[in-house]
């Protein structure tokens, strides 16, 4: 599939319109009984005449970023008007009466919103099998796990049933699910997507991202994204512009604390491989980030701490699903009863890691672990101008087959240090797979705060040199 | 065996901005239930806060009237637990660093009462008991009105510092006072925009009591009465060597009594953690500078009314009432006389205003003003000036009244006229007289005052009265 | 070593306003004290080095704008005359 710019000028060029590319997304979005990558997609008429819409505003002359493009929104994002779920029993009814921020963005930017994709319920997990609503299967292999939680936007991208997909990274749930579809997942520095609209897991670390199939689509779509947003106070301005630069990177560190043995063998070998081939053009080095093992432990309490918090307002008193019986009391729990096995589990870590009593050890030392990141991070790039990592230990993993909730945490280990040191990361697929029918490697850039257009810029500049080989 | 009353208190005042804590709702048009509400307010999925900055300027204005520590780095914090009646199923308020500690009131006895804590929090919504013979009582049904969900509040505590219901009580009347005079509340209780939860103990030969906390104290009245009440069955109880034991209670207004109220959850513990929607509240000099836009002050003008009045308590009653204050203030600085004033708006009209059901703010002040002015002119006697109170009191311009009702002295007036037509008319009442009944006089008078409308002085008219029957 | 009894686990569901079906208790007993185990190495984390923040949070005008469809916000089968109906709180009043 096309990228945006290519779709631009093919419009210009009238070989196409904005009425065929609908026709198209909605033939491949016929199909999505075998991925359930949605949740929710709007009725084809709606979308029709969407596109017929676009192509109007066209005729007469303007020109928005995203005009007339399909972009698919995963389902814990509002949408004036449509469901959003989030994955979960206890909002299957609920329909959102306004737009997030990012949404309301694309909305201006002419973007068409084609529906809502599936995913682990309230963004919890790394397979996307925690929805309520079923699993969605990777379009690479259906028998494969397509990541997660933001699976089922991943899959849209990957199947070519929108061009462009939200997801939210909150341990690296954009990240993964595009390593494990071959696509680009971008979570951008804290604070450059509005979070307004996302529905919060965990707050301190949530970041709206970025799917697509090629890399200056990420860039387009982070142009029109980026901004403070004065409904969300953690939001700030980082520069982002809708064209690629020169990078200007010279030296790529690589993490002393990742022993490539612990790598599943595909993994390893990509990883291995793809380091060589950057040192024939930039200078690699070995850097350490000592408290690199313990993120994921700082990140399994920070995470359910702010969970436990963040659905408490799931009450059924005001909204979503309310489960009858004789007192508040009652009908709380009977409610509340409704949320998934994983949900319950962080709910009550998180809630242990906040009781008195084990506060101090649990959350409070998670928080000092996640200083020592940013400190550390913050020394490392006085050094090299990126950070290479794998995106995830394995490669896609069957459906089913991690039944240990552990296991799957597991699945974050290269992906929670950006979210808790705050910094931009991308994931890349490895471009030199010998047999294309293999399943996808992915490899992950960490970049400074705030140097987002930097990361993407270079890594559009990677893709172009790997595809010219 | 030697007894000491020990009181603390948290108090909670809504602070009156336009709009909410952390979201734009306006805060004014609240009577129709559920409609001053938007995602933010309700806690729907996704909304997040934003800190209301003229609750910080308030905030700002109220540590500094009360020379308190203002932390230019304070935070918020999430206080989790579950009740129908708060959306997030936290509440966003501040924990460690409150963005005021170590204050202090000082009450016009002289005596300054330490605080040990303000901070800014968001209120929760308005619920109601409902049930099929009432309210309250074995309620069936809780009614909200999220209206008042996420109103700014600041919270204001202190240690255990009171030593008796009276200085308690005392404290909160000139918070109160404090907080209108500065115009960051209208601190009404009975509008649940001051709200009043008490700590009380009982020493016994210098050994720390049991602390019970009585909830939702909402008169000045109640809290007197309800640390009154606990006091003595502490020390009642403690004289039989009972205990006392630890819990929450609520205060019965009918029947002067507290009981016991059961709480919300067996083991209250918070997990209180930075809110991670908000970033430290850094406070710059801009704010200091706005906090400067709230300046009255109570105990300035307690002062004031100390020196016009003359008399502690009356000073206190004045300036206690701020309307009642302002409009006496204004008087007083058009250099009316204080014995005038003090009469007109420390007695009369309190009083006038009592029997006509109206308040100080429906008051004209032009018309207390031409009153005065009359009255210091000698145009008009103190009856009339009473008389045009209460034409004011009703609305009615009293220069108006009085000239229609012809009721100003008359330079000209030929009161021995009236008094001879009087005496014609009346022939039988002057027989009596003169027969030794001096008892009509008082009837004669009465018919002089009715023609002349009450506009000449009763003791001369009397006198030469008597001085003509007697001709 | 952190352990959850199944005492705590009563209180944290407690706390949390869940209520374990009876079959998922153990399990879950089971999950929590492995993550807990597992990720331990955490009690051994020292103080970390001053970092500042100089960012703060943005304030908001004192402006009131309403929100367009406030009274539709809460579904009609919730109200009675406006207000929102919840079953009565049993704990909170004798």
């Amino acid at each position: 599939m096309d990228d945006v710019k290519t779709i631009f000028s093919k419009r210009e060029a009238n070989e196409i319109t904005f009425t065929h590319l609908m026709e198209e997304t909605l033939k491949e979005l016929s199909h999505d009984d075998e991925l359930h990558a949605f949740l929710f997609i709007r009725n084809a008429d709606e979308l029709m005449a969407d596109a017929k819409a676009a192509d109007n505003a066209w005729d007469e002359g303007q020109r928005k970023p995203l005009l007339g493009i399909p972009i698919a929104i995963k389902d814990n994002m509002c949408v004036t008007g449509l469901p959003c779920t989030c994955g979960s029993k206890i909002l299957e009814h609920f329909v959102a009466p306004y737009d997030a921020t990012a949404v309301k963005k694309l909305k201006d930017a002419g973007a068409i919103i084609v529906g809502k994709t599936n995913l682990d319920e309230f963004a919890m997990g790394s397979s996307s099998e925690n929805s309520a609503f079923g699993p969605t299967r990777n379009p690479l292999d259906k028998t494969c796990s397509p990541g997660g939680s933001s699976g089922g936007s991943a899959a849209a991208v990957a199947s070519g049933m929108s061009l462009l997909a939200l997801g939210s990274d909150t341990g690296g749930s954009v990240r993964q699910p595009a390593a494990f579809t071959g696509t680009f997942g971008f979570k951008p520095s804290y604070g450059a997507i509005s979070r307004y609209g996302l529905v919060a897991f965990a707050s301190s670390l949530d970041q709206i991202g970025v799917l697509a199939k090629h890399p200056e689509d990420v860039i387009l779509a982070s142009s029109v994204l980026f901004g403070q947003d004065p409904m969300d106070s953690t939001s700030r301005d980082i520069p982002m512009a809708p064209q690629p630069e020169a990078s200007n990177v010279k030296r790529v560190g690589i993490v002393k604390e990742i022993d490539s043995n612990m790598l599943d063998k595909d993994v390893k070998h990509a990883y291995d491989s793809f380091i060589n081939y950057l040192s024939r053009t930039y200078e690699v080095v070995e850097i350490s980030i000592p408290h690199w093992e313990e993120a994921l432990a700082a990140y399994y309490f920070i995470a359910p701490a702010e969970a436990s918090s963040n659905l408490s307002r799931y009450d059924g008193v005001r909204y979503g699903t309310t489960m009858e019986a004789e007192n508040y009391s009652e009908s709380i729990r009977k409610t509340r009863n409704l949320f998934g096995e994983e949900v319950k589990r962080r709910i009550l870590l998180g809630s242990f890691a906040l009781s008195a009593g084990y506060k101090d050890a649990l959350y409070e030392k998670a928080n000092y672990l996640r200083q020592w990141l940013v400190f550390e991070f913050d020394q490392v790039f006085q050094n090299v101008d990126m950070v290479l990592t794998p995106t995830t230990p394995t490669p896609p993993f069957k459906l089913g087959e991690i039944k240990d909730p552990l296991d799957l945490y597991k699945a974050d280990l290269f992906t929670t240090p950006a979210n808790l040191a705050y910094l931009p990361a991308i994931n890349m697929p490895y471009p030199f797979q010998e047999n294309k029918k293999d399943l996808p490697i992915g490899l992950q850039f960490i970049a400074p705060f705030g140097e987002d257009h930097k990361l993407l810029s270079f890594i559009n500049e990677l893709w172009q040199g790997a595809e010219e080989l | 065996m030697n007894f000491k009353f020990v009181a603390g208190l948290e108090i909670h005042v809504q602070l009156n901005t336009k709009t909410k804590m952390f979201c734009s709702c306006p805060t004014e048009g609240l009577d129709v239930p559920n409609t001053r509400v938007c995602p933010v307010c309700l806690g729907y999925p996704g909304t997040l806060p934003v800190i209301n900055r003229e609750a910080v300027i308030m905030a700002i204005a109220l540590g500094k009237a009360l020379n308190g520590h203002i932390n230019m780095i304070s935070r918020f914090h999430r206080k989790n637990y579950f009740y129908p009646d708060l959306p997030k199923g936290y509440q966003i308020t501040q924990g460690d660093v409150p963005i005021i500690e170590n204050a202090v009131l000082p009450l016009s006895t002289g005596k300054n009462i330490p605080i040990k804590r303000m901070h800014l929090e968001e209120d929760a919504a308005k619920s109601v008991h409902v049930s099929s013979s009432g309210r309250l009582a074995g309620a069936q049904e809780t009614l909200l009105d999220f209206n008042r969900s996420g109103v700014p509040l600041i919270e204001i505590v202190t240690d255990p510092v009171f030593e008796s219901p009276e200085e308690a009580t005392l404290f909160v009347e000139e918070l109160q006072a404090t907080l209108r005079y500065l115009g960051i509340s209208n601190a009404q209780m009975e509008l649940g925009q001051l709200r009043c939860d008490v700590n009380v103990s009982v020493e016994v030969d210098g050994k720390e009591g049991t602390r019970v906390e009585i909830k939702n104290l909402n008169s000045t009245r109640s809290i007197r009465q309800a640390l009154t009440y606990e006091y003595n069955r502490h020390v009642e109880a403690y004289k039989r060597g009972e205990n006392i034991i630890t819990e929450t209670l609520a205060f019965d207004e009918k029947t002067g009594k507290t009981r016991t109220m059961r709480t919300k959850q067996s083991s209250a513990d918070y997990r209180y953690f930075p809110e991670p929607d908000l970033p430290p509240l850094i406070l710059t000099e801009e704010l200091f500078e706005e906090a400067n836009r709230y300046n009255g002050s109570f105990l300035d003008a307690y002062h004031n009314a100390l020196s016009w009045t003359n008399k502690e308590a009356d000073a206190r009653t004045l300036a206690l009432n701020k309307d009642q204050y302002m409009l006496y203030s204004s008087l007083a600085e058009k250099g009316f006389d204080k014995k005038l004033l003090n009469r007109m708006i420390l007695i009369d009209l309190p009083n006038i205003l009592s029997e006509v059901a109206k308040t100080w703010g429906d008051v004209d002040k032009t018309f207390l003003n031409s009153i005065l002015q009359l009255q210091q002119d000698g145009k008009i006697t103190p009856a009339v000036a009473k008389d045009l109170l209460w034409q004011a009191a009703r609305g009615n311009d009293p220069m108006k009244y009085a000239e229609e009702h012809e009721l100003l002295k008359h330079e000209n007036i030929d009161i021995k006229q009236i008094i001879s037509d009087v005496l014609q008319q009346n022939p039988d009442a002057v027989e009596k007289y003169k027969k030794g009944n001096a008892n009509v006089i008082g009837f004669l008078l009465g018919q002089v005052m009715k023609k002349t409308k009450g506009t000449v002085d009763p003791n001369q008219t009397r006198a030469l009265l008597e001085q003509m029957l007697n001709e | 070593m952190f352990n959850i009894s199944p005492e705590i686990l009563k209180h944290l569901e407690e706390l949390a306003q869940l209520e374990l079906p009876e079959g998922l208790e153990e399990k879950m007993l089971q999950d929590l004290n492995h993550i807990l185990g597992t990720f331990q190495i955490i009690s051994r984390v020292e103080v970390p080095p001053e970092t500042t923040t100089a960012f703060s949070s943005p304030l908001r005008e004192d402006e009131p704008k309403s929100f367009e469809n406030a009274s539709q916000l809460l579904g009609q089968s919730r109200l009675q005359d406006g207000l929102l109906k919840v079953k009565p709180v049993l704990e909170e009043e004798d």
